[in-house]
């Protein structure tokens, strides 16, 4: 199996696609000439051309609503924001069309769209350009969201998304481009809506996706030389959520941690507790703990920045606490 | 130039204190003898005074926080001057011996409830109303009953709830005037000290309605507050589940105690606050012999023995127990006993009762061996560590035996009192111990101790030291003995009484003066009016 960087993984579901559908078109800022911001468009505007790998001019609004329009008509338009941060802009298309036009239209138009680009904090881009925005988007009914760590998962769920006949937004870890791993070549498919047990354990759940699950395996490292068995759920898709994998890891352990870049209040961990007690409520061992990004804006500097952030101490600590060994 | 501010030492026990509340802040002028913090200490609030003039240049020690005796909490300079980081540090050693503080010859047995500490980490939602320590030796207590409940409104010094503490039951009282938002310790549950019970609302209520902390985090979080600054280790004191009281369990626990026919009554739990979890559960049922035999123990079929019955032991008993390991190998014993003749003492309790005044053998003994206290100053001591306590007045304690155990309320100056007022005074105290309604104070000090099992027909028998006093006098009954009086044999009332001495500060020869001056107290009672 090949070794790809996520960002390739990326391109070669792109390229695949594109191959195999030619409705399919990508839209964004940078992505033609300068083959992308962060690189992921690389080679396609040779291989595609002009009329299928469009540059944009700053107007996230408007090229958003021109994606959307296609995908009325029958394309299945890919529509890059350069961040998640800039797609605010873009709100009103994704939020009161893309993800209403089925409902609106009573089921006479569908919106076979996908919506991606970088999230999270990239590394010293203070706080207009570091924001976790994954639960906004998780809570509009109408829209997918996925959010892969892995090259593997990025690959295969981008080309479900692309597949799929409803609006998807796609979260990419803005510092997880140059990540490399293994990458199965050709048809690679990841379901929407799977979550994977990236490790296995018996005494405590840890519950993350994206960027997050790399620190999560840090502990669990850690925590295994402490002979703390952690089991690994990465959800990959955060709407529609697996449920069925969340409760089956609680059954498992009976602890859970649940971990998430993004802000404490009304973050998709929330959500993934809320099932955790309401439908797990008798595997529970211990009340479930949850890691989230610290309730503020994110600094510039790189040590408040990695303080804000959720890191493999802070989630050892939940994982303690959670097993009653605090102080231990 | 920059002096440092130390944690004086404000009771003779004291090795910590917390700091409850900066009164001065940063850049604030002091003078010498004013008040500048509010100090918690194991037994009471105290004021911390400044010695010197100036300005406050720096808060060591932020409120919530303790400090070692000694330490800096505080730099005192001039206007302006300016203290680096570590300069607080630095500075600590060179005014160490500013560090005593007159008020430490004053021992403050006076145990006040600790005045609300730090908010609790759970949340800031509310004023904490914490489980004070309502006796010098009280690490937790049980919420026997709460006398509000949530929403009614509360004003400072009124009663909210009636806590058993290990030697009585006592009301828990606000601090502040507000809205009791939120009960965090249930009728019938433990707490440790400085944890808190339940949270007020401010003044107005505003804060009521704020989202309460996480039931489970809350008590937890705020846990290591009591303990001075060893670690601490709720979940190994985890209490038992109380009779009566909530059961803790996780979910999954209740379920596998359903599912096997478990009573989770008789399981012990590991996890924070007694919470009972599945491996507590898996160790039950390895030990049980069978599920029904843990459900209900029916009466025993012929042939079967009945396994013992496991009863948590109450908080007074774990404190005697405690006591009692530390103090019989900590505290070297000798013990000298000596018979004394009680036919005198006896013709004084019958004429007394011919008068109806109700003196008890008991009573009498009190007031001997108060008196002979007075002569023997060099028994009424107490060693704390370096230092040895002589203390000027005669505070003698009672064995009284309760349900749960023991507890020696005191009988203050005792030396000075009359028989009767003894006598009033001891039925008072005995009858209230007994109810569980002795106040601190009066069961806190005390120069000795007189514990009598004579009522039990026990001739004598050796009692074991009461800390931190340094000798008790054992007690055993009145009977009818032959002895030789001038070559000739007669029979008189005998009693044995034994005295247990710390031989750290009190040598064998004292104790036989003590015990030769009580003997010729009660053969002679005329000497107690005198």
């Amino acid at each position: 199996m090949a070794e790809l960087m996520y960002r390739e993984a990326l391109n070669q579901a792109l390229a695949e696609e594109m191959e195999r559908d030619a409705n399919v078109f990508l839209i964004g800022e940078e992505v033609g000439r300068y083959q992308g911001a962060f690189k992921v468009s690389q080679g396609l505007l040779d291989r595609f051309g002009s009329a299928r790998i469009i540059d944009a001019p700053i107007s996230e609004l408007g090229f958003t609503g021109l994606g959307v329009g296609a995908a009325m008509v029958g394309l299945r338009p890919v529509v890059e924001m350069m961040t998640w941060n800039f797609a605010i802009l873009a709100m009103d298309q994704i939020v009161n069309n893309a993800a209403k036009l089925r409902h609106m239209s009573g089921g006479q138009l569908r919106c076979p769209i996908v919506f991606r680009g970088p999230g999270g904090a990239g590394g010293r881009l203070s706080s207009q350009h570091s924001q976790a925005l994954e639960s906004t988007y998780a809570h509009f009914p109408g829209l997918k969201v996925v959010a892969p760590a892995t090259p593997a998962d990025a690959k295969g769920l981008l080309k479900s998304a692309i597949r799929d006949e409803n609006p998807v937004i796609m979260i990419e870890g803005e510092r997880l481009y140059a990540l490399k791993g293994e990458v199965p070549e050709g048809e690679h498919i990841v379901p929407i809506g799977k979550a994977d047990v990236k490790r296995e354990g018996k005494d405590v759940s840890i519950i993350t996706w994206s960027r997050m699950y790399y620190f999560c395996e840090e502990a669990a490292k850690q925590l295994e030389a402490e002979g703390i068995s952690v089991e690994i759920l990465d959800l990959r898709t955060l709407r529609p959520l697996d449920e069925e994998a969340i409760l089956a890891t609680v059954r498992k352990t009976n602890r859970a941690v649940v971990v998430e870049e993004g802000w404490p209040l009304a973050g998709v961990g929330a959500q993934v507790v809320d099932i955790i007690q309401s439908k797990g409520f008798d595997d529970l061992d211990a009340p479930v703990v949850r890691v989230t990004g610290l309730d503020v804006n994110m600094s510039y500097a790189a040590n408040l920045e990695n303080a804000i952030q959720p890191d493999a101490p802070k989630i050892v600590a939940a994982v303690k606490k959670v097993l009653y060994r605090e102080g231990a | 130039m920059a002096t440092p501010i130390q944690m004086p030492a404000l009771s003779p026990t004291m090795t910590e204190g917390k700091i409850v509340k900066w009164l001065k802040k940063e850049g604030d002028k002091v003078s010498s003898g004013e008040a500048i913090a509010e100090c918690e200490t194991d037994k009471s609030n105290l004021e911390i005074e400044a010695y010197d003039d100036g300005y406050l240049l720096k808060i060591v020690v932020p409120e919530g926080e303790m400090a070692k005796v000694g330490s800096p909490i505080a730099i005192l300079g001039a206007k302006g001057e300016k203290v680096d980081a570590g300069g607080a540090k630095a500075a600590a050693p060179a005014a160490a011996p500013k560090a005593e503080a007159p008020k430490a010859a004053a021992p403050a047995p006076a145990p006040a409830p600790a005045a609300q500490p730090a908010a609790p980490a759970g949340g800031g939602d509310g004023i904490p109303v914490v489980m004070p320590a309502l006796s010098p030796t009280m690490t937790e207590g049980k919420l026997v009953k709460w006398l509000k409940k949530e929403g009614d409104k509360v004003s400072s010094g009124q009663a909210i709830a009636e806590v058993e503490t290990d030697k009585s039951n006592l009301e828990v009282e606000a601090y502040d005037d507000g809205v009791l938002a939120r009960i965090v310790v249930q009728e019938g549950q433990m707490a440790k000290v400085g944890a808190p019970i339940a949270f007020l609302a401010g003044k107005g209520g505003a804060k009521a309605a704020a989202p309460a902390p996480a039931p489970s985090a809350a008590p937890q979080a705020a846990a290591p507050a009591p303990a001075p600054s060893a670690a601490p280790a709720p979940k190994a004191a985890a209490p038992a589940p109380t009779p009566g009281g909530r059961l803790r369990a996780s979910p999954l626990a209740k379920r596998m105690a359903r599912e096997r026919g478990l009573d989770l009554s008789q399981v012990r739990g590991s996890g924070p606050h007694g919470r009972i979890v599945k491996s507590d559960i898996e160790k039950a049922l390895t030990q049980a012999p069978a599920p029904a035999a843990a459900r209900k123990a029916p009466a025993a079929a012929p042939g079967v023995r009945p396994e013992p019955k496991s009863v948590p032991v109450s908080s007074m008993r774990k404190v005697i127990s405690q006591r009692m390991a530390e103090v019989k190998p900590g505290v070297p014993h000798f013990y000298l006993s000596v018979d004394v003749e009680m036919d005198a003492a006896l013709k004084i309790r019958e004429e007394a009762k011919a008068l109806e005044s109700k003196v008890s053998v008991n009573d009498i003994i009190v007031k001997a061996s108060a008196m002979a206290l007075r002569r023997y100053p060099k028994i009424n001591v107490s060693l704390h560590g370096d230092t040895i306590l002589h203390f000027e007045t005669v505070d003698v304690g009672i064995a009284v035996a309760i349900e749960d155990g023991l507890i020696t309320p005191i009988i203050r100056d005792a030396d000075k009192k009359g028989l009767s007022a003894i006598s009033a005074e001891a039925r008072d105290l005995a009858e209230r111990a007994r109810k569980r309604a002795l106040k601190p104070d009066e069961y806190t000090g005390g120069s000795l101790t007189v514990s009598n099992l004579g009522m039990y027909g026990i001739d004598s028998f050796i009692a074991v030291i009461n800390p931190p006093q340094a000798a008790i006098l054992a007690v055993g009954s009145v009977s009818d003995k032959v002895v030789v009086r001038d070559g000739q044999m007669v029979v008189r009332k005998l009693m044995t009484v034994t005295l247990s001495g710390d031989h750290r500060v009190i040598d064998g020869a004292i104790g036989a003066e003590y015990l030769r001056e009580l003997k010729n107290l009660l053969e002679h009672p005329m000497r107690l009016l005198f």
